[in-house]
């Protein structure tokens, strides 16, 4: 028994960033409370408690299990997720506008949330069993390429923008990560900054468009949008250096914050605890990318270091443009706090990336075979 | 250190590095944001959110109003008055307070107990519905008395209301509630249209106009205070000034092509009846009138159905949530023998001169069919036959034809499919042939079959108003049109947005040598003396055609006395005409003493109308 718990190595663990998580979930969970204070709170408090013990579930279970194992699966994995996003398009659910969902008899699952971590394991698959000793130059990208935009744009279609820029941020990065020719990271930095006219003028459906407008001069166009930029300003804006208190948040309590318990949750946490508790929650998401990034160089393998790295870009991105987007920087776009925001199946794949890089951090100090 | 495929950690140590700055970077201008908001602007956020809580009310919509052709006004909306309760501005004592409110009205204290406990109450300064619908001198009293009911107040909701209440109903059809699975799948911008809880049309003229009557909701800005109550709205206000006031844009108003003197007339022809009346132009298409019976009271829905009254429409065995006129099938019966005579004609097995004798039955293989008159009419020609409507003739043409010619050419005039009028649930009818019989019961076709059909029986089966477009194809030149229901829509400010169109659904080709026996056969009917409707249909203020039809009820259980049900299909002026009728009564026994009177006597209203 002794020898079985050794060989797992749990010691060698990085319980650190494993608290930093709890610690987040725990401040997310006492402001989720409040949040739904005005709402409902068995509704939204509970469920959440449910998902998380869930998640915590899956960290124990993902960690007891070897990372090297994705390599062999890593493809499966993607390929399954890739035929769950073709499910969605014909047979997906539709709700408010946009088809994401997908009945699994007794229950729904988003799988666009599941291709945040696919996307990951196939392209760390493919740089894993590609010999690139070289920078990556143009003709390396076919393959890396395809395997980021074919998930993308079956989300693009459905539609959930959020969602495809993190798929798309996250896939980008990782191709950075190992490695590319200069001449190509300037050339996709030029033709990105072409694209923009472009995507504005043919990619983008009108309330998109609105949103970016709305963004841009919210006090011009004070419909819905602006409405939400505005209010999400006073509530951050009027919660000073120490917040109005717990549970006196005005602007979410008499519910004029929209989205309070999903999009716009920070909002309300920074109108309550201030500028004093808007830097702590946002040291401890620094501090998460800080000790994803380490346990990514502290690995021994090629895979291990682009899963790794490949994760905690996923759940630092989204927490980027969630916050931007809640502070008046970015246009409004669907997008959850990372273990903060009410919300099943995002909260899942947050603890199920969380459990993949626990196991890696065990295994960074043995050598690989 | 040497990773897998010849990769050193070194190779990463550069991005590595790259990564750390940039993820400091986002971080850094996050935290700088904050500040910015929280600390360099915090006073100003801080006043806002104090002072100016500012909420969007949304403003509902005037409905579009519903014209008759003749510009009389069918529906139109009206003010509902609700009384609205905000809990904490009401006293500390509610019971009191509701006390109050129930000796000015003199309403049940337990109801209205029963009315503020019901409520969820998520914020105790938010207003609530405390007792919907008040009557007029309801408000009033209230209205003299608020300045002594503290946390009262009176909401006035938009509310669509009819001016004939017994008639139309199918055509207008109902509103109701919006449904929570409805909303669900609303995009943002309709959600503002469409809040939960407010009243769409669910079935009707309601339904299929819905986004044009429904209009476009506005609104307006409003100042809250720390606890919700609202305040009045300072003009000097800075944040205030750019959330400017979206007026509500009334819906456009809808002008049926209906005849609302006929359409009454035809209700309170079929009062306690079980039928239908559909009467339209056969020129253009245009319903005239659309009845079925029985019905529901439409006003009765505006503001939400009673329960008791639901439950008993939806309990009625006659089913008055049914539109007959579209949605249920019969079998035509006689009033099918002119399309069998037009089959019969197109196909050339038949002469308009030649004659069929009859002997009151018809042998074919080892079965015996029967003509209604048992005695036999003797050697008939066509019109004859029309006029008088003998089986055996038709059966001899049936025969003749076969199933595959007649259910083709029945095809031609519309039967078997919707004819378009796009109210929810329409109907197809069914032409029965040999494809039909192998797909429901795998069995060959038989001869007898087909004699039965080219009568009217069997299988075969019509809606009302199927009838009357195939029936207006026959006597306009073959011109299969889709019935229509909307004359023109007009914006509120009377710019007319879509005039009416004739929409021919496809060409028949009729030649005069086939139309002409079938019309002098058709006028007979009615005209000359014999015909089967001549005691009933004529008419001394127009000449009236048209045909009788009597279908056969078969009794399900042990009630052997179930009445056949009575067809009449009419129209006039017999040599140019403007208006087409069908009428069916369910066990209205004949078609000649059940159903034409009905018709005759829309015709005539129609006629007189029209000097």
């Amino acid at each position: 028994m002794v020898r079985f718990w050794k060989k797992l190595k749990l010691n060698q663990a990085d319980w650190i960033f494993l608290s930093c998580v709890v610690l987040i979930c725990l401040v997310g969970l006492l402001n989720l409370y409040s949040a739904t204070y005005s709402l409902s709170i068995s509704k939204y408090f509970m469920s959440q408690v449910g998902w998380m013990t869930l998640g915590f579930l899956a960290v124990l279970v993902l960690m007891l299990i070897h990372y090297h194992l994705y390599i062999r699966f890593g493809y499966l994995i993607y390929a399954l997720v890739i035929g769950l996003l073709i499910a969605v398009v014909f047979f997906g659910k539709s709700s408010g506008g946009s088809q994401r969902w997908l009945s699994l008899g007794f229950f729904y699952i988003q799988p666009s949330e599941l291709a945040k971590i696919a996307v990951v394991l196939g392209l760390a698959k493919y740089f894993h069993t590609h010999h690139q000793k070289r920078k990556i130059t143009w003709s390396d990208l076919w393959v890396p390429c395809f395997l980021l935009c074919l998930p993308c744009v079956l989300i693009a279609r459905q539609p959930d923008l959020g969602t495809t820029l993190v798929v798309l941020l996250t896939g980008a990065s990782m191709i950075w990560f190992i490695g590319v020719q200069r001449k190509i990271l300037i050339s996709v930095l030029v033709l990105g900054l072409i694209s923009v006219p472009l995507v504005w003028q043919f990619g983008l459906k009108p309330y998109q468009k609105d949103r970016v407008i709305a963004f841009l001069q919210p006090e011009k166009y004070p419909d819905s949008k602006g409405y939400q930029i505005i209010q999400s300003k006073i509530a951050v804006g009027s919660g000073k250096v120490w917040g109005k208190g717990y549970l006196k948040g005005s602007q979410s309590k008499l519910q004029f914050l929209p989205k309070q318990h999903t999009d716009f949750i920070f909002s309300n946490f920074a109108e309550e605890f201030g500028f004093m508790g808007g830097l702590t929650l946002l040291g401890l998401y620094l501090l998460f990318g800080f000790l994803g990034l380490n346990i990514a160089m502290s690995c021994k393998d090629v895979f291990g270091i682009m899963v790794s790295f490949g994760l905690m870009t996923t759940i630092i991105i989204q927490a980027a443009i969630n916050l931007g987007m809640e502070l008046g920087l970015l246009p409004v776009v669907g997008m959850t706090l990372p273990f903060f925001s009410y919300g099943g199946t995002s909260l899942l794949t947050s603890f199920i990336a969380v459990g993949m890089l626990m196991n890696i951090s065990i295994h960074r100090l043995t050598h690989s075979a | 250190m040497k990773l897998s495929y010849g990769r050193t950690q070194e190779d990463f140590k550069n991005t590595f590095r790259i990564s750390l700055v940039l993820l400091i970077c986002i971080f850094l201008v996050l935290a700088t944001r904050i500040w910015h908001l929280q600390i360099y602007n915090g006073e100003k956020w801080f006043a806002f959110s104090e002072a100016n809580r500012i909420k969007l009310k949304k403003i509902p919509a005037i409905r579009g109003r519903i014209f008759d052709r003749d510009q009389t006004l069918i529906a139109q909306s009206r003010p509902a008055f609700d009384l609205l309760m905000v809990p904490n501005k009401s006293g500390d004592n509610k019971n009191v307070a509701i006390q109050k409110i129930v000796d000015l009205i003199s309403w049940d204290m337990e109801e209205a107990s029963q009315a503020f406990e019901s409520e969820k109450h998520p914020n105790l300064n938010r207003s609530f519905v405390l007792k919907k619908n008040l009557a007029r001198s309801e408000v009033a009293t209230i209205k003299a008395n608020l300045a002594r009911l503290a946390g009262f107040s009176i909401k006035t909701v938009p509310t669509r209301t009819y001016q004939f209440p017994d008639a139309a109903s199918h055509v207008l059809g109902r509103m109701g509630e919006i449904d929570a699975k409805s909303f669900e799948t609303f995009s943002e911008g309709e959600k503002n249209q469409y809040p939960l809880g407010t009243f769409w049309g669910v079935s009707g003229v309601e339904k299929k106009y819905e986004p044009a009557l429904r209009g476009k909701w506005g609104m307006r800005p409003v100042l809250e205070d720390v606890w919700g109550r609202e305040k009045e709205l300072p003009s000097t206000n800075d944040l205030l000034s750019v959330f400017k006031e979206k007026k509500a844009i009334k819906g456009s108003d809808i002008h049926l092509t209906i005849d609302l003197e006929l359409q009454i007339l035809a209700s309170e022809l079929l009062e306690g009846k079980k039928g239908a009346l559909v009467a339209l132009d056969p020129r253009s298409g245009e319903i005239l009138a659309l009845e079925s019976k029985p019905s529901f009271i439409s006003e009765y829905f505006v503001r939400g159905v009673d329960r008791a009254y639901w439950k008993s429409l939806i309990e009625n065995p006659d089913k008055p949530l049914y539109n007959r006129a579209i949605q249920s099938a019969y079998p035509p019966a006689s009033t099918f023998k002119a399309v069998t005579a037009m089959a019969g004609l197109s196909e050339g097995v038949i002469g308009t001169e030649e004659k069929v004798y009859c002997p009151g039955h018809y042998q074919i293989g080892r079965e015996r069919k029967r003509c209604w008159k048992r005695r036999g009419h003797g050697a008939v020609d066509l019109i004859q036959a029309i006029a008088q409507s003998c089986d055996v003739y038709f059966y001899e043409v049936s025969k003749r034809l076969g199933i595959e010619k007649l259910a083709m050419n029945t095809r031609r005039l519309g039967f078997g499919q919707r004819t378009g009028i796009d109210f929810a649930h329409e109907a197809k009818g069914l032409v029965p042939d040999q494809a039909w019989k192998t797909s429901v019961y795998n069995e060959k076709w038989m001869g007898g079959e087909t004699l039965s059909v080219g009568i009217g029986q069997g299988a075969m089966l019509v809606t009302p108003l199927q009838l009357a477009v195939g029936y207006a194809a026959l006597v306009n030149g073959g011109v299969l049109l889709k019935p229509q229901i909307l004359k023109e829509m007009k914006q509120p400010d009377g710019k007319p947005l879509t005039p009416f169109q004739r929409q021919e659904k496809a060409k028949v080709s009729l030649s005069p040598s086939v139309i002409e026996p079938i019309r002098a056969g058709l006028e007979a009917v009615v005209q000359k003396k014999g015909g089967t409707a001549f005691w009933h249909a004529n008419s001394s203020l127009v000449n009236i055609a048209g045909k009788t039809g009597t279908a056969q009820v078969v009794a399900l259980s042990s009630k052997k006395d179930i009445k056949d049900h009575a067809w009449f299909i009419g129209y006039a002026p017999s040599d140019d005409p403007e208006i087409m009728v069908s009428v069916i009564i369910e066990h209205g026994e004949h078609g000649s003493s059940g159903a034409s009177p009905l018709v005759k006597k829309i015709i005539e209203a129609y006629w007189r109308g029209k000097s």
